[in-house]
């Protein structure tokens, strides 16, 4: 219930940022500079004048979609190689399973910096390169499931009339990963919130001047102890946000 | 009368330990037309792993000979809870294995499925629930059903009513017993139940560590047995149930 109440905030917080801002988050205001929070901007402003607020609310659009965007390529190519080798087995299974050992076996923000990189800094890149980090997880969840489920009876039954196994793995298993899936997909949105917070702070995500919660952490740490407004409203934000979906995610968890 | 089914020679080893074992140990046996044959046995004693070998479920190990005389005999598992897709509602279950065969329309799979509905007495508003909806006996009787749609001719039924309550247990018999004389179906009916297997079956046979140890008629395996286990087996089934 409180994972709801918190996930729905940052959702409105995010949709709202979709339609309209108070103030353009990247107009500067030279008199306006660290100024602190007053009904004009209820949040203060940063180093450039800029609004807090407005840099908040299009800044948690921002790590959303990237989360999104992340934990979409992860469930989505996750479940796909996780299906094909937990259903088939055999060497297939044992040749992926290890390649897919060896990526788990480097942390995840590691392995996301090595393909930035490869590939350059930016937006898209980020989304890329954490998408590639989360399948292995993804993978490894849905290989466990399937495997516990082509054993059940009813695939057994369905295979004596004949069926393929194309039909069996998209009719008869697909739709029963859903709960496992669900409670995987919230749980790897926080994890891609943190990572993305965690990338644009080393600065190899969002780049300035656009706005996420990562970058304006990183661009406020020089002035922590001066104006701590820059950093304390978009700290505030990630934590209700991971707040949110885990209690969200613990809930859906326990449910199934 | 001929044989739906002979298996020959029959082995299916497992590797435990890296020491083989032998779950199955030279079976061999037939079915005839329109039988019901018992499957009697203890568990742990190979009965399911036998009947996953003739179904060609179980491939590794296996070695000796089946030969079934219509293709696609269909199996009732033990646990209906298990053997119902979740996610799925009753009428798509009960029309999947005529949809795989893709013989029949949409109009023609529809009517077929009802007629089934009420071959194995179900109400038809059933077809709109999920499996979980439904009562142990009823998802039982659905197994049946959906095991028929493809109308076999010879039927493998691994423990259909051990999961259920005992009334619930004697429908199911007898639904069972009514759909062997209405379609002339053979049946392989394994179960652990001594009582079960002599309401329904025409001749058993008695599994002990993977090998048969005795296989008649079903009153002459029950009163005038060879084997001291099957003997020890049926003693303690009389006295339990006559007293």
């Amino acid at each position: 219930m409180i994972g709801a109440v918190l996930t729905g905030m940052v959702v409105i917080l995010a949709l709202w940022g979709a339609i309209k801002t108070p103030y353009d988050p990247m107009a500067m205001d030279g008199a306006a500079k660290f100024s602190g929070i007053s009904l004009r901007h209820p949040m203060g402003c940063d180093q450039f004048g800029r609004d807090i607020f407005s840099r908040v609310i299009v800044g948690v659009r921002e790590t959303m979609l990237i989360s999104a965007s992340v934990v979409l390529i992860g469930t989505f190519f996750g479940t796909i190689i996780g299906t094909i080798t937990g259903y088939f087995g055999g060497w297939l299974d044992e040749i992926i399973m290890r390649l897919n050992d060896a990526v788990l076996a480097f942390p995840s923000v590691l392995l996301a910096l090595v393909i930035i990189g490869i590939f350059n800094s930016g937006k898209y890149q980020l989304i890329l390169a954490l998408g590639i980090a989360f399948i292995p997880s993804f993978a490894r969840i849905v290989r466990g499931e399937v495997l516990k489920i082509r054993n059940l009876d009813y695939i057994q039954s369905v295979k004596l009339y004949g069926a393929s196994d194309f039909r069996i793995i998209l009719v008869h298993i697909l739709p029963n990963l859903k709960t496992v899936l669900m409670s995987s997909v919230l749980i790897g949105f926080n994890n891609a919130v943190l990572a993305e917070a965690g990338m644009s702070y080393l600065g190899m995500g969002v780049q300035p001047p656009n706005p996420s919660l990562g970058r304006m952490l990183s661009e406020a740490q020089a002035f922590i102890f001066t104006s701590p407004l820059t950093a304390i409203f978009p700290g505030i934000i990630i934590v209700i946000m991971i707040l949110g979906f885990s209690l969200l995610g613990d809930r859906v968890g326990k449910k199934s | 009368m001929e044989e739906v089914l002979k298996v020959e020679g029959l082995c299916v080893e497992f590797k435990k330990d890296k020491k083989p074992f032998l779950a199955v140990n030279n079976v061999s046996f037939d079915v005839k037309e329109g039988e019901i044959m018992g499957l009697i046995g203890e568990s742990g004693c190979g009965k399911s792993t036998l009947s996953r070998a003739i179904l060609g479920i179980q491939k590794a190990g296996v070695s000796g000979s089946v030969n079934h005389k219509y293709k696609r005999p269909q199996m009732v598992f033990q646990d209906p809870a298990g053997s119902l897709n979740p996610s799925k509602k009753i009428g798509f279950i009960l029309e999947e294995p005529i949809r795989v065969k893709g013989h029949f329309d949409k109009e023609e799979r529809q009517r077929r499925v009802l007629d089934m509905m009420a071959k194995v007495d179900l109400d038809p508003a059933l077809l709109d629930r999920y499996p979980h909806e439904l009562s142990g006996g009823q998802r039982q009787r659905i197994c049946i059903a959906a095991a028929l749609m493809q109308e076999p001719r010879f039927l493998i039924a691994d423990e259909p009513v051990s999961a259920l309550d005992v009334t619930v247990q004697s429908q199911i018999l007898e639904l069972l017993k009514k759909l062997h004389q209405e379609l002339n179906l053979s049946i392989l009916f394994i179960t652990h139940d001594i009582r079960v297997a002599y309401s329904l079956c025409d001749r058993v046979m008695v599994m002990k560590k993977g090998q048969i140890v005795e296989m008649g008629p079903r009153d002459e395996v029950y009163f005038n047995c060879k084997d001291p286990y099957t003997k020890s087996l049926m003693d303690a089934a009389r006295t339990k149930y006559s007293s």
